[in-house]
């Protein structure tokens, strides 16, 4: 493995809409930001009569986000079910803090409704850069171009950038808008 | 395929409780024995009247312990006669053979806590995971229930190796330990994985008081033996092949009357749980009893360590 991503982290998340889980007894519902997915979400918990918290981008910021799902799973019990929705970033980004905290898969929902910008993570200088959508783009830490895999690591919640012109020094490919 | 048999002397018998006895058994030469992981099994050839009995036994010792394996045999007088004869024929100091470990029940390597429960024999494979889990210093709760005082087996065992995790019931139906486990279940950490073992009725119990707590499938794990009570009819197959026809007396599995023809199958749990012995059907309707075929498959095929015949004539694709 050249690129010190381990294989068993590379699995893509499947991304599919959001549906209430009646199995679980707590629902955590991470939005960044609300959208008519996750108010529908919302919607068939409350009238279930289940216990439903929110965390959402609209009154914290991506990273406040992430913190406190971060500890709210840490004290959190089995019987638990969590739900993800936002851009691509967000979803992978918040995916990994479930499953650091133990969330298994059949207790995880994720739909990516905005924007499917990707974080890329760069197998040199090990930074995370934001909002990527395009297929080759420029590093936000050593600014090398770096074109964007499709490896996902859940360990770093992002796809793995590679520099574009390893090969053949020079020689860089077009970027294409895929993510948009 | 010939299976490789370890030859072990019967070094101690221990009388748990009226109806299991605890059987060390310790290499012959002083090699040691196969390493084996929490939740593993050796088949034992039970030696009897007129033929050898393969019966699987969880290995209730520490998983390290090279110079000596524990089984803890539950004497059942309706079964088809291994049990009996563990408990007749097996003498202090014979020599008798068993084949290499498998696991069926290994512990779930991601979990980070774990809840096992046992009913009665059930309790065996926990010795082991109490041992390794101990080691590991994976944190764990052990629940043992069993129908009194008397037919507690293995409580020393378990003590020693679970120190503080260990909570017992004296329960017939399940009640107790499902009063008990409400709680607790209603409270563990993410990462906490279930694994219970004991009597079917008890199993569904716990794993239906589990999931309307919101556990998810990928948290339960259980392991069966299919004792299956039903009773046994002699009956008859054909081989599709050489047009041989095979009786299989009532106190016979098929598996069984195969290996008695010189016809080997490949088996690891011989108790309809693993799937290995599977073998294709051309006519006939399997009585199946087995856990591990799907039901699109009950036309096609059997698992002859367990399954009879329904209706013949039972030509198997051999
Ligand atoms: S040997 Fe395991 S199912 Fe038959």
């Amino acid at each position: 493995m050249p690129y010190g991503v381990s294989m068993e982290h590379t699995t893509l998340p499947k991304d599919g809409s959001l549906t209430f889980d009646p199995s679980g007894v707590r629902h955590v519902v991470v939005a960044g930001p609300l959208g008519p997915e996750v108010e529908q979400l919302l919607a068939d918990a409350r009238s279930a009569g289940r216990d439903v918290t929110l965390l959402h981008t609209g009154t914290a910021g991506t990273a406040a986000v992430l913190d406190k799902l971060g500890t709210l799973l840490a004290e959190a019990q089995v019987g638990v079910r969590v739900y993800l929705a936002g851009d691509d970033g967000f979803v992978r980004a918040t995916a990994a803090v479930a499953h650091a905290a133990g969330i298994l898969d059949d207790e995880l929902q994720t739909a990516v409704t905005a924007s499917a910008a990707r974080r890329v993570w760069c197998s040199h200088c090990r930074t995370v850069t934001e909002d990527v959508t395009t297929t080759v783009a420029p590093c936000a830490g050593c600014g090398r171009t770096l074109e964007v895999f499709h490896h996902f690591s859940r360990r770093h919640g992002a796809y793995l950038g590679f520099q574009a012109d390893a090969e053949a020094p020079g020689e860089l490919p077009e970027p294409e808008v895929a993510w948009p | 395929m010939a299976v490789t048999t370890i030859k072990v002397r019967v070094a101690e018998i221990t009388e748990l409780t009226p109806e299991i006895r605890a059987f060390d058994l310790v290499p012959l030469n002083g090699t040691p024995l196969p390493p084996f992981s929490p939740g593993s099994h050796v088949v034992v050839h039970v030696p009897g009247e007129d033929r050898v009995r393969k019966n699987p036994y969880s290995l209730a010792s520490s998983p390290w312990e090279q110079d000596r394996y524990r089984i803890a045999v539950r004497r059942i007088d309706e079964g088809r006669g291994g049990s009996v004869g563990m408990h007749e024929r097996v003498r202090w100091g014979d020599v008798i053979e068993i084949e290499p470990p498998h696991n069926l029940f290994a512990p779930d390597r991601a979990a980070t806590r774990h809840v096992l429960v046992a009913g009665g024999i059930g309790v065996t494979p926990f010795v082991a995971y109490a041992h390794a889990l101990a080691r590991d210093g994976v944190p764990f709760e052990l629940h043992y229930a069993f129908r009194g005082p008397e037919h507690a087996a293995l409580l020393d065992d378990l003590a020693a190796a679970s120190p503080g995790a260990l909570s017992t019931y004296v329960d017939d139906d399940g009640t107790a330990v499902l009063a008990g486990l409400r709680e607790r279940l209603a409270g563990q950490p993410l990462g906490t994985h279930l694994s219970v073992c004991g009597p079917a009725p008890m199993m569904d119990a716990v794993l239906g008081l589990a999931r309307e707590l919101g556990w998810p499938e990928s948290r339960l794990h259980l392991e069966r033996f299919a004792l299956d009570e039903a009773p046994r009819l002699p009956f008859s197959v054909r081989l599709a092949s050489t047009d041989e026809v095979i009786e299989v007396p009532a106190e016979l599995t098929l598996l069984e009357a195969l290996e008695d023809r010189g016809i080997e199958i490949p088996y690891l749990c011989r108790q309809g749980i693993c799937g290995e012995c599977r073998t294709p059907i051309v006519d006939g309707t399997p009585d199946h009893r087995d856990i591990f075929l799907p039901a699109e498959e009950h036309g096609s095929a059997l698992m002859p360590c367990v399954s009879r015949c329904a209706r013949g004539p039972l030509v198997l694709d051999l």
